[in-house]
């Protein structure tokens, strides 16, 4: 049974959305886990704009054609349709954005775009992180994001403008809630005591007051929210505590990719960033030997951003990178898991970012030929000839790989070259004899089905095809502090 | 992606918006076939529904004099949470006490979301004059983006009323979002 996706008119969408699953693929497992194989702790993994290609581009590179990405190694695999809905209607707008998908799988409803937390008619939904932490949780929120943004906040805030992050409100960038002005984001964040452990960027969204407010709250804070930057440093000097509440924001905005880390801006303040997978690691380390988390177990997301952030930017090198950091933080949750037999790992994505795709080597894409051909609709057969101009390769526009040896004719328009592991010795990213050859359709979100993995307890019933309000129930009833005896 | 204009408008709110998102979360637990979680849960959701809807603080407004008086035709960018992200190139005061500069936002930039510009205009005494709150449409960031980000966004502001000719000017950057 799929989740309900609108209060009003829910019963005709969860209907439909049924009906599509039906028909155009196996439907998804949905039965609860058994008594006694819910999980005590959930991590839940978003790879903000990881469709398929981001996966299978990062395991190209990282281990070769034969070889596994770490997410690949649970044992449950899925995909999740993403559409989203138009606002004050039960409408699908069939290209999400990272808001609308948060709150699906936070709260069960579709919601408009651009929607923190509230559904398509503004109402205030409660979020999985809100009940986790009812139920005696222990709560946390990662990302290389702002921890303002939306994949994020939709867990532990709510608004009708994702624009509306602080510190300051204004009716442009937030909009009202029932006509009303409302508190952004990070200033919801901060006395809402929603979250234990917030590790991310955004310091600069956050102001004094907010730190006293959290302080007086049992936060610690390090470095000072809306002056200094924490640094990963501070973060290590606090991983023992048992306790602790904390939040650790470590760049004014959003973290440094891991390529930018190591090449373009090796100054001592991005080297003090933290990576994702030394947060996860920190993050589960503060939730899980907590009292609360020994009884109750802990709630934890973590979101690789600057997947989705770098592929709008079109920038093939970081979004691998950023990707391989992503699996590399489930790696550590994974080794976590296995070793506490009491975790549920859920891996997925918000939707696709760019139309990421991987086109033979040597080949080239319509963009690139001097009169690209239009698409049909319809009115081809197949004694109508498909392409009735030049469909050659743009010599203006296309010399070489827009990276490498390509990379000084600013004019070159793709494709982006890599080696792989099984390329030999001696191939170079960015030439023509590497073999990942990845391409971009657009600079926005598409809206393509995204992957899902997931292993552990409880991991069973999200196998197969699944809407991403799904995702809400389907924790719930995996969940032993969230479910019903 | 950006936000659909019909998302800007005020969204309605019922009479009685805690009990039905309340209600609502309910009505989603129970037709999942999934637990409803237990009388805490509904306590916390309801604490961070009730932190989301208070009062904001009001946006600050522009300082009513300067420390002291800026020479005529100045224009001086106000530190604030966003000014490491943004750089105002060519930033001059012109004929009609007009604000002008180049916009470069180099940092995070994806996509722009937000963007207002808080600008205010003193006289020679350093006494303010006017000000006015200068949103940005992201659509006119679209032919501006680079491989360094969005670059020379054009901005000009213009006084809501007249200004002195020895006016000088200062701008803030209370809201900037990028994707």
């Amino acid at each position: 049974m799929h989740t309900p996706v609108g209060f009003r008119g829910a019963l005709a969408l969860g209907l439909g959305a049924t009906l599509v699953a039906s028909v155009a693929a196996p439907a998804a497992a949905t039965a609860a886990p058994a008594p006694g194989e819910q999980a005590r702790n959930v991590i839940l993994f978003i790879g903000d704009g990881m469709g398929q290609t981001h996966v299978d581009a990062a395991r190209q590179v990282a281990v070769g054609a034969a070889g596994q990405l770490d997410m690949e190694t649970l044992p449950v695999r899925g995909a999740v349709s993403t559409w989203a809905v138009l606002p004050e209607s039960d409408t699908p707008e069939l290209v999400t954005d990272s808001a609308s998908a948060a709150t699906a799988w936070s709260s069960g409803r579709k919601t408009y775009n651009a929607a923190i937390g509230v559904d398509a008619y503004g109402e205030i939904l409660p979020t999985l992180m809100e009940q986790a932490k009812g139920a005696g949780m222990r709560t946390g929120n990662v990302s290389t994001a702002e921890v303002t943004d939306a994949t994020p906040a939709a867990q532990f805030s709510h608004a009708a403008l994702r624009g509306c992050q602080g510190p300051t409100y204004s009716l442009e960038s937030c909009g009202t809630l029932g006509g009303q002005p409302y508190l952004p984001i990070a200033q919801q964040i901060a006395r809402n005591d929603v979250a234990d452990v917030i590790l991310g960027g955004g310091n600069n969204r956050f102001t004094a007051e907010d730190q006293a407010v959290m302080e007086g709250n049992g936060y610690t804070v390090l470095g000072e929210l809306g002056a200094q930057v924490a640094t990963g440093d501070e973060l290590q000097a606090v991983r023992d505590g048992s306790e602790q509440r904390v939040i650790g924001l470590f760049n004014t905005g959003n973290l440094t990719p891991e390529v930018n880390k190591a090449k373009a801006f090796p100054t001592p303040a991005v080297q003090e960033e933290p990576s994702l997978s030394q947060m996860t690691q920190a993050a589960i380390g503060l939730l899980a030997k907590s009292r609360d988390a020994r009884q109750n177990g802990f709630f934890l997301q973590v979101e690789g951003a600057n997947i989705d952030k770098r592929s709008h930017a079109n920038d093939a090198a970081q979004t691998i990178g950023e990707t391989i950091e992503f699996d590399n933080a489930i790696a550590v949750a994974k080794r976590f898991a296995a070793k506490d037999k009491n975790t549920l790992v859920i891996v997925t994505a918000d939707h696709e970012c760019a139309g990421f795709n991987i086109i033979g080597k040597g080949s080239y894409t319509n963009a690139e030929a001097v009169t690209p051909p239009g698409n049909q609709s319809g009115t081809s057969s197949t004694e109508t000839p498909v392409r009735t101009e030049s469909g050659a390769l743009d010599p203006e526009r296309s010399t070489g790989p827009v990276n490498g040896s390509g990379s000084a004719d600013p004019t070159n328009f793709a494709p982006a070259t890599f080696r792989t592991a099984d390329d030999p010795a001696g191939v170079e990213d960015g030439s023509p004899e590497a073999s990942l050859w990845l391409t971009y359709l657009s600079g926005n979100h598409t809206g393509a089905d995204v992957p899902l993995f997931a292993g552990g307890k409880g991991s069973e019933i999200f196998s197969g095809n699944q809407d991403n309000t799904d995702l809400y129930g389907k924790i719930l009833a995996a969940t032993k502090a969230l479910s019903t005896p | 992606m950006r936000t659909p204009a019909t998302a800007r408008t005020p969204v309605r709110r019922t009479s009685a918006p805690l009990a039905v998102a309340g209600l609502a979360g309910a009505l989603v637990v129970a037709l999942a076939g999934c637990s409803t979680p237990d009388a805490a849960t509904v306590d916390v959701a309801g604490q961070a529904r009730e932190v989301a809807l208070s009062s904001p603080a009001p946006a600050p407004a522009a300082a009513e004099a300067l420390d002291a008086p800026a020479p005529a035709g100045t224009v001086v960018v106000l530190d604030g949470p966003f000014t490491d992200r943004i750089e105002l190139r060519e930033l001059r005061l012109e004929e009609g006490g007009h604000v002008v500069a180049a916009a470069d936002v180099t940092k995070d930039v994806s996509e722009l979301l937000e963007l207002e510009l808080e600008v205010a205009w003193y006289d020679a005494a350093g006494a303010l004059v006017t000000s006015v709150r200068h949103v940005v449409d992201p659509e006119d960031a679209e032919e501006h983006h680079s491989a360094a980000g969005v670059i020379g966004l054009p901005v000009d502001v213009a006084p809501p009323v007249p200004v002195p000719a020895d006016a000088s000017a200062t701008v803030a950057v209370p809201v900037l979002v990028n994707e």
